[in-house]
Protein backbone atom coordinates (compact mmCIF):
# COMPACT_ATOMS: atom_id res chain seq x y z
CA UNK A 1 0.00 0.00 0.00
CA UNK A 2 1.41 3.72 -1.00
CA UNK A 3 -0.19 6.14 1.18
CA UNK A 4 1.20 9.49 1.87
CA UNK A 5 2.14 10.20 4.60
CA UNK A 6 2.57 13.90 4.87
CA UNK A 7 -1.15 14.05 4.19
CA UNK A 8 -3.21 13.62 7.23
CA UNK A 9 -5.52 11.08 5.04
CA UNK A 10 -5.47 8.88 2.04
CA UNK A 11 -8.96 9.59 0.74
CA UNK A 12 -10.54 12.54 0.35
CA UNK A 13 -14.38 13.00 -0.20
CA UNK A 14 -15.60 16.55 -0.54
CA UNK A 15 -18.96 18.09 -2.47
CA UNK A 16 -18.66 20.26 -5.40
CA UNK A 17 -21.39 22.51 -4.94
CA UNK A 18 -25.01 22.61 -6.60
CA UNK A 19 -23.98 25.27 -9.60
CA UNK A 20 -20.93 24.09 -11.50
CA UNK A 21 -17.96 24.94 -9.97
CA UNK A 22 -19.05 28.39 -8.84
CA UNK A 23 -19.99 27.14 -5.63
CA UNK A 24 -16.76 25.08 -4.41
CA UNK A 25 -15.05 26.12 -1.47
CA UNK A 26 -11.59 27.03 -1.14
CA UNK A 27 -11.15 23.87 1.11
CA UNK A 28 -12.36 21.52 -1.31
CA UNK A 29 -10.07 23.40 -4.00
CA UNK A 30 -7.06 23.07 -1.97
CA UNK A 31 -7.41 19.58 -1.13
CA UNK A 32 -8.58 18.29 -5.21
CA UNK A 33 -5.05 20.15 -5.61
CA UNK A 34 -3.19 18.04 -3.17
CA UNK A 35 -4.85 15.06 -4.48
CA UNK A 36 -2.98 12.29 -6.87
CA UNK A 37 -6.07 11.10 -8.14
CA UNK A 38 -9.68 13.00 -8.55
CA UNK A 39 -12.54 10.93 -9.03
CA UNK A 40 -15.48 12.76 -9.79
CA UNK A 41 -19.53 12.57 -10.26
CA UNK A 42 -21.33 15.94 -11.53
CA UNK A 43 -22.34 16.36 -14.87
CA UNK A 44 -22.50 20.30 -14.95
CA UNK A 45 -21.52 21.96 -17.49
CA UNK A 46 -17.89 22.77 -17.26
CA UNK A 47 -17.16 21.45 -14.40
CA UNK A 48 -14.37 18.34 -15.74
CA UNK A 49 -13.04 21.10 -17.80
CA UNK A 50 -12.07 23.37 -14.72
CA UNK A 51 -10.79 20.41 -12.22
CA UNK A 52 -8.25 19.21 -14.71
CA UNK A 53 -6.68 22.46 -13.87
CA UNK A 54 -6.32 21.41 -10.35
CA UNK A 55 -5.56 18.00 -10.58
CA UNK A 56 -3.02 15.63 -12.71
CA UNK A 57 -5.07 13.01 -13.45
CA UNK A 58 -8.85 13.16 -13.57
CA UNK A 59 -11.35 9.85 -13.93
CA UNK A 60 -14.92 10.49 -14.44
CA UNK A 61 -17.05 8.49 -12.52
CA UNK A 62 -20.42 9.35 -14.57
CA UNK A 63 -19.15 7.03 -16.88
CA UNK A 64 -20.45 3.89 -14.92
CA UNK A 65 -23.83 5.46 -15.07
CA UNK A 66 -25.03 2.63 -17.51
CA UNK A 67 -28.81 2.62 -17.19
CA UNK A 68 -31.07 -0.61 -15.98
CA UNK A 69 -28.50 -1.41 -13.77
CA UNK A 70 -29.23 -1.23 -10.00
CA UNK A 71 -27.80 1.83 -8.62
CA UNK A 72 -25.89 0.07 -5.77
CA UNK A 73 -24.13 -2.17 -8.37
CA UNK A 74 -23.05 1.43 -10.20
CA UNK A 75 -22.00 2.66 -6.45
CA UNK A 76 -19.71 0.37 -5.31
CA UNK A 77 -18.42 0.11 -9.16
CA UNK A 78 -17.26 3.95 -8.14
CA UNK A 79 -16.32 3.42 -4.49
CA UNK A 80 -14.27 0.31 -5.38
CA UNK A 81 -11.94 2.78 -7.97
CA UNK A 82 -11.40 5.27 -5.36
CA UNK A 83 -10.34 2.59 -2.84
CA UNK A 84 -8.46 1.16 -5.27
CA UNK A 85 -6.43 4.37 -5.98
CA UNK A 86 -5.91 5.08 -2.52
CA UNK A 87 -4.25 1.41 -1.99
CA UNK A 88 -1.71 2.58 -4.87
CA UNK A 89 -1.04 6.35 -4.61
CA UNK A 90 -2.80 8.12 -1.71
CA UNK A 91 -4.03 10.65 -1.21
CA UNK A 92 -6.85 10.49 -3.48
CA UNK A 93 -10.33 12.86 -3.62
CA UNK A 94 -13.38 11.69 -4.36
CA UNK A 95 -15.89 14.58 -5.62
CA UNK A 96 -19.31 14.65 -6.02
CA UNK A 97 -21.91 17.92 -7.05
CA UNK A 98 -23.45 18.81 -4.14
CA UNK A 99 -22.71 17.52 -0.60
CA UNK A 100 -20.41 14.21 -0.04
CA UNK A 101 -23.23 12.96 2.21
CA UNK A 102 -26.30 14.02 1.24
CA UNK A 103 -28.12 11.09 -0.22
CA UNK A 104 -24.65 10.42 -1.92
CA UNK A 105 -23.82 6.37 -1.59
CA UNK A 106 -20.67 6.09 -2.85
CA UNK A 107 -19.33 8.28 -0.11
CA UNK A 108 -20.90 6.08 2.66
CA UNK A 109 -19.01 2.52 0.83
CA UNK A 110 -15.91 4.48 0.85
CA UNK A 111 -15.71 5.43 4.46
CA UNK A 112 -16.80 1.63 5.18
CA UNK A 113 -14.09 -0.11 3.15
CA UNK A 114 -11.25 2.73 4.23
CA UNK A 115 -12.32 1.70 7.78
CA UNK A 116 -11.73 -2.08 7.09
CA UNK A 117 -8.40 -1.61 5.48
CA UNK A 118 -7.37 1.29 7.55
CA UNK A 119 -7.35 3.74 5.20
CA UNK A 120 -7.64 7.65 6.30
CA UNK A 121 -10.91 9.58 5.25
CA UNK A 122 -11.46 13.29 5.46
CA UNK A 123 -15.24 14.36 4.50
CA UNK A 124 -15.04 18.06 3.10
CA UNK A 125 -18.92 19.58 3.22
CA UNK A 126 -20.21 20.87 -0.02
CA UNK A 127 -23.28 23.21 -0.69
CA UNK A 128 -25.88 20.85 -0.54
CA UNK A 129 -29.60 20.76 -2.26
CA UNK A 130 -30.79 21.36 0.77
CA UNK A 131 -28.66 24.61 1.04
CA UNK A 132 -29.82 25.90 -2.45
CA UNK A 133 -33.42 24.64 -2.00
CA UNK A 134 -34.14 27.02 1.05
CA UNK A 135 -32.39 29.92 -1.06
CA UNK A 136 -34.14 29.20 -4.40
CA UNK A 137 -37.65 29.42 -2.07
CA UNK A 138 -36.39 32.14 0.42
CA UNK A 139 -37.32 29.77 3.12
CA UNK A 140 -36.48 29.77 6.55
CA UNK A 141 -37.08 26.69 8.59
CA UNK A 142 -36.68 28.62 11.77
CA UNK A 143 -40.23 29.35 11.46
CA UNK A 144 -41.86 25.93 11.32
CA UNK A 145 -39.09 23.50 11.36
CA UNK A 146 -38.07 21.51 8.59
CA UNK A 147 -38.68 17.62 7.85
CA UNK A 148 -36.50 16.29 5.13
CA UNK A 149 -36.88 12.38 3.80
CA UNK A 150 -36.36 10.41 0.88
CA UNK A 151 -39.75 9.54 -1.46
CA UNK A 152 -38.92 5.74 -1.25
CA UNK A 153 -37.79 5.52 1.96
CA UNK A 154 -41.07 7.42 3.20
CA UNK A 155 -43.48 5.41 1.18
CA UNK A 156 -41.56 2.21 2.23
CA UNK A 157 -42.00 2.98 5.73
CA UNK A 158 -44.90 5.12 5.62
CA UNK A 159 -42.97 7.60 7.51
CA UNK A 160 -45.63 9.94 9.63
CA UNK A 161 -45.43 13.99 7.69
CA UNK A 162 -46.38 16.79 9.97
CA UNK A 163 -48.58 19.21 8.18
CA UNK A 164 -47.46 21.75 9.97
CA UNK A 165 -44.04 21.80 9.52
CA UNK A 166 -42.31 22.22 6.21
CA UNK A 167 -41.71 18.69 4.18
CA UNK A 168 -38.94 18.36 1.79
CA UNK A 169 -38.57 14.86 0.01
CA UNK A 170 -35.76 14.06 -2.41
CA UNK A 171 -36.04 11.42 -5.53
CA UNK A 172 -39.48 11.59 -5.97
CA UNK A 173 -39.50 11.65 -10.15
CA UNK A 174 -37.30 8.02 -9.47
CA UNK A 175 -39.40 7.04 -6.30
CA UNK A 176 -39.45 3.08 -5.96
CA UNK A 177 -37.12 2.60 -8.80
CA UNK A 178 -33.65 0.65 -8.08
CA UNK A 179 -32.35 0.61 -11.22
CA UNK A 180 -30.87 3.66 -13.22
CA UNK A 181 -33.47 4.90 -15.38
CA UNK A 182 -33.16 6.61 -18.95
CA UNK A 183 -34.29 9.99 -17.88
CA UNK A 184 -37.52 10.71 -18.64
CA UNK A 185 -39.54 7.67 -18.48
CA UNK A 186 -41.50 7.63 -14.91
CA UNK A 187 -43.74 4.94 -13.96
CA UNK A 188 -47.77 6.65 -13.15
CA UNK A 189 -48.20 3.65 -11.12
CA UNK A 190 -45.68 4.57 -8.76
CA UNK A 191 -46.12 8.23 -8.18
CA UNK A 192 -49.69 7.72 -7.80
CA UNK A 193 -48.99 5.89 -4.83
CA UNK A 194 -46.44 8.23 -3.62
CA UNK A 195 -49.34 11.18 -4.36
CA UNK A 196 -51.77 8.85 -2.69
CA UNK A 197 -49.18 8.30 0.27
CA UNK A 198 -49.14 12.33 0.51
CA UNK A 199 -52.89 12.56 0.38
CA UNK A 200 -53.04 10.85 3.86
CA UNK A 201 -51.30 14.06 5.21
CA UNK A 202 -52.02 17.02 2.69
CA UNK A 203 -55.10 18.25 1.18
CA UNK A 204 -55.58 17.20 -2.16
CA UNK A 205 -55.35 21.08 -3.42
CA UNK A 206 -52.93 22.04 -1.05
CA UNK A 207 -49.88 23.22 -3.22
CA UNK A 208 -46.34 21.41 -3.28
CA UNK A 209 -42.71 23.18 -4.84
CA UNK A 210 -41.23 21.41 -7.60
CA UNK A 211 -37.24 22.60 -7.47
CA UNK A 212 -35.48 22.26 -10.28
CA UNK A 213 -31.89 24.08 -9.12
CA UNK A 214 -29.79 25.72 -11.36
CA UNK A 215 -26.49 23.81 -12.49
CA UNK A 216 -24.65 26.46 -13.98
CA UNK A 217 -24.46 30.25 -12.99
CA UNK A 218 -26.39 31.70 -16.21
CA UNK A 219 -28.94 28.79 -15.88
CA UNK A 220 -32.12 29.75 -13.70
CA UNK A 221 -33.64 27.59 -11.01
CA UNK A 222 -37.08 26.19 -12.26
CA UNK A 223 -40.15 26.02 -9.39
CA UNK A 224 -43.03 24.49 -10.60
CA UNK A 225 -46.15 24.71 -8.10
CA UNK A 226 -47.89 21.29 -8.28
CA UNK A 227 -51.41 20.97 -6.37
CA UNK A 228 -50.77 17.56 -4.46
CA UNK A 229 -53.94 16.01 -6.33
CA UNK A 230 -51.84 16.45 -9.61
CA UNK A 231 -48.20 15.78 -8.44
CA UNK A 232 -47.71 12.26 -10.26
CA UNK A 233 -49.42 13.76 -13.86
CA UNK A 234 -47.54 16.62 -13.42
CA UNK A 235 -44.45 14.76 -12.60
CA UNK A 236 -44.94 11.88 -15.43
CA UNK A 237 -44.15 14.34 -17.94
CA UNK A 238 -41.37 16.20 -15.82
CA UNK A 239 -37.78 14.58 -17.40
CA UNK A 240 -35.43 16.20 -14.82
CA UNK A 241 -34.14 15.94 -11.26
CA UNK A 242 -36.04 18.13 -8.54
CA UNK A 243 -37.00 17.96 -5.13
CA UNK A 244 -40.55 18.48 -3.81
CA UNK A 245 -41.14 21.13 -0.76
CA UNK A 246 -44.56 20.96 0.47
CA UNK A 247 -45.26 23.78 3.04
CA UNK A 248 -46.92 23.75 6.18
CA UNK A 249 -50.44 23.52 6.27
CA UNK A 250 -50.77 26.14 8.84
CA UNK A 251 -48.77 27.42 11.68
CA UNK A 252 -48.70 25.37 14.55
CA UNK A 253 -50.64 26.65 17.49
CA UNK A 254 -48.88 27.49 20.43
CA UNK A 255 -49.36 25.17 23.58
CA UNK A 256 -47.53 26.52 26.15
CA UNK A 257 -48.60 30.26 26.48
CA UNK A 258 -47.14 31.45 28.95
CA UNK A 259 -43.77 30.15 27.82
CA UNK A 260 -44.38 31.97 24.62
CA UNK A 261 -45.16 35.29 26.40
CA UNK A 262 -41.46 35.00 28.09
CA UNK A 263 -40.02 35.00 24.63
CA UNK A 264 -42.58 37.80 23.55
CA UNK A 265 -40.46 41.21 22.88
CA UNK A 266 -41.15 43.71 24.83
CA UNK A 267 -41.46 47.13 23.86
CA UNK A 268 -39.30 48.50 27.08
CA UNK A 269 -36.48 49.85 24.53
CA UNK A 270 -39.47 52.94 24.12
CA UNK A 271 -38.28 54.44 27.61
CA UNK A 272 -34.75 56.31 27.54
CA UNK A 273 -32.16 55.53 29.77
CA UNK A 274 -31.38 57.80 32.56
CA UNK A 275 -28.40 59.76 31.99
CA UNK A 276 -26.79 62.75 33.41
CA UNK A 277 -28.36 66.41 32.64
CA UNK A 278 -24.85 67.59 31.60
CA UNK A 279 -23.89 64.72 28.80
CA UNK A 280 -24.83 64.53 25.71
CA UNK A 281 -27.46 62.02 24.12
CA UNK A 282 -25.42 59.46 22.36
CA UNK A 283 -27.04 57.35 19.39
CA UNK A 284 -29.65 57.50 16.74
CA UNK A 285 -31.50 60.50 17.34
CA UNK A 286 -35.54 61.03 17.37
CA UNK A 287 -36.92 61.77 13.97
CA UNK A 288 -37.77 65.24 14.22
CA UNK B 1 -11.92 9.76 28.07
CA UNK B 2 -11.39 5.99 28.08
CA UNK B 3 -11.38 3.45 25.01
CA UNK B 4 -14.76 1.70 24.73
CA UNK B 5 -14.84 -1.54 25.54
CA UNK B 6 -14.37 -4.17 22.98
CA UNK B 7 -17.38 -6.00 21.59
CA UNK B 8 -18.07 -9.58 22.82
CA UNK B 9 -16.56 -12.53 20.12
CA UNK B 10 -13.32 -12.82 19.27
CA UNK B 11 -11.09 -10.55 18.36
CA UNK B 12 -10.73 -9.84 14.72
CA UNK B 13 -7.71 -11.07 12.39
CA UNK B 14 -4.46 -9.01 13.35
CA UNK B 15 -3.50 -5.72 11.18
CA UNK B 16 -6.72 -5.35 10.12
CA UNK B 17 -8.74 -2.42 11.36
CA UNK B 18 -7.69 -3.03 15.03
CA UNK B 19 -7.54 0.40 16.23
CA UNK B 20 -11.54 1.12 14.87
CA UNK B 21 -13.37 -1.79 16.75
CA UNK B 22 -15.93 -0.58 18.55
CA UNK B 23 -16.73 2.31 16.17
CA UNK B 24 -20.20 1.83 15.63
CA UNK B 25 -21.79 4.74 12.60
CA UNK B 26 -25.18 4.96 11.48
CA UNK B 27 -24.80 5.01 7.81
CA UNK B 28 -27.87 4.15 6.06
CA UNK B 29 -28.11 3.32 1.91
CA UNK B 30 -30.51 1.97 -0.30
CA UNK B 31 -29.47 -1.68 -0.24
CA UNK B 32 -28.35 -1.61 3.22
CA UNK B 33 -30.85 0.00 5.29
CA UNK B 34 -29.31 -1.20 8.80
CA UNK B 35 -26.63 -0.02 10.61
CA UNK B 36 -22.77 -0.77 9.82
CA UNK B 37 -20.74 -1.70 12.56
CA UNK B 38 -16.77 -2.41 11.57
CA UNK B 39 -16.69 -4.90 14.71
CA UNK B 40 -19.45 -7.02 14.05
CA UNK B 41 -17.98 -6.86 10.00
CA UNK B 42 -15.04 -7.95 11.11
CA UNK B 43 -16.43 -10.92 13.08
CA UNK B 44 -17.80 -11.99 9.60
CA UNK B 45 -15.78 -14.30 7.59
CA UNK B 46 -16.80 -13.54 4.70
CA UNK B 47 -16.15 -10.08 5.17
CA UNK B 48 -12.59 -11.22 6.39
CA UNK B 49 -12.04 -13.49 3.40
CA UNK B 50 -13.25 -10.50 1.13
CA UNK B 51 -10.51 -8.04 2.71
CA UNK B 52 -7.40 -10.90 2.08
CA UNK B 53 -8.54 -10.80 -1.28
CA UNK B 54 -8.31 -6.79 -1.64
CA UNK B 55 -5.17 -6.75 0.34
CA UNK B 56 -3.63 -9.67 -1.55
CA UNK B 57 -4.73 -8.62 -5.19
CA UNK B 58 -1.10 -7.95 -7.37
CA UNK B 59 -2.49 -5.08 -10.12
CA UNK B 60 -4.88 -2.51 -9.84
CA UNK B 61 -7.54 -4.15 -11.98
CA UNK B 62 -7.64 -7.17 -9.57
CA UNK B 63 -8.21 -4.87 -7.06
CA UNK B 64 -10.97 -2.65 -8.02
CA UNK B 65 -12.82 -6.46 -8.70
CA UNK B 66 -12.10 -7.59 -5.25
CA UNK B 67 -13.29 -4.21 -3.46
CA UNK B 68 -16.05 -4.59 -5.88
CA UNK B 69 -16.56 -8.05 -4.23
CA UNK B 70 -15.87 -6.62 -0.63
CA UNK B 71 -18.59 -3.49 -1.14
CA UNK B 72 -21.15 -6.03 -1.85
CA UNK B 73 -20.34 -7.68 1.55
CA UNK B 74 -20.73 -3.80 4.05
CA UNK B 75 -23.10 -1.73 1.75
Amino acid sequence: MNTHTSFPYDIAIVGLGMSGVHQMTREVEATIRRSRHLFVTDVANGVIDHLRALCPRITDLTKHHATSSHRVLLYRKMASEVVAAAMDAAPVCFASYGHPKMYCYPSTLIQRAAELLNLRTVLLPGISSLDTLLTDLGIDPGADGLQVYEASDALIRQRPLQADVGCVIYQVPIVLEADNRIPGQHSRDRLRRFQDYLLKFYPAEHVALFVTTKTHPLLETITQRIAIRHLADRLLINSTMGSLYIPPVEHRAVFEQELAERMTLREHVSKPPARRADRPAVGPKPPR
Amino acid sequence: MPPPPPPPGPPPPPGIGVNLIGHHDWLNSFGNWGDFAIGEALRDPTVVSALKVVQQASSTTERIAALDSLMGQIG
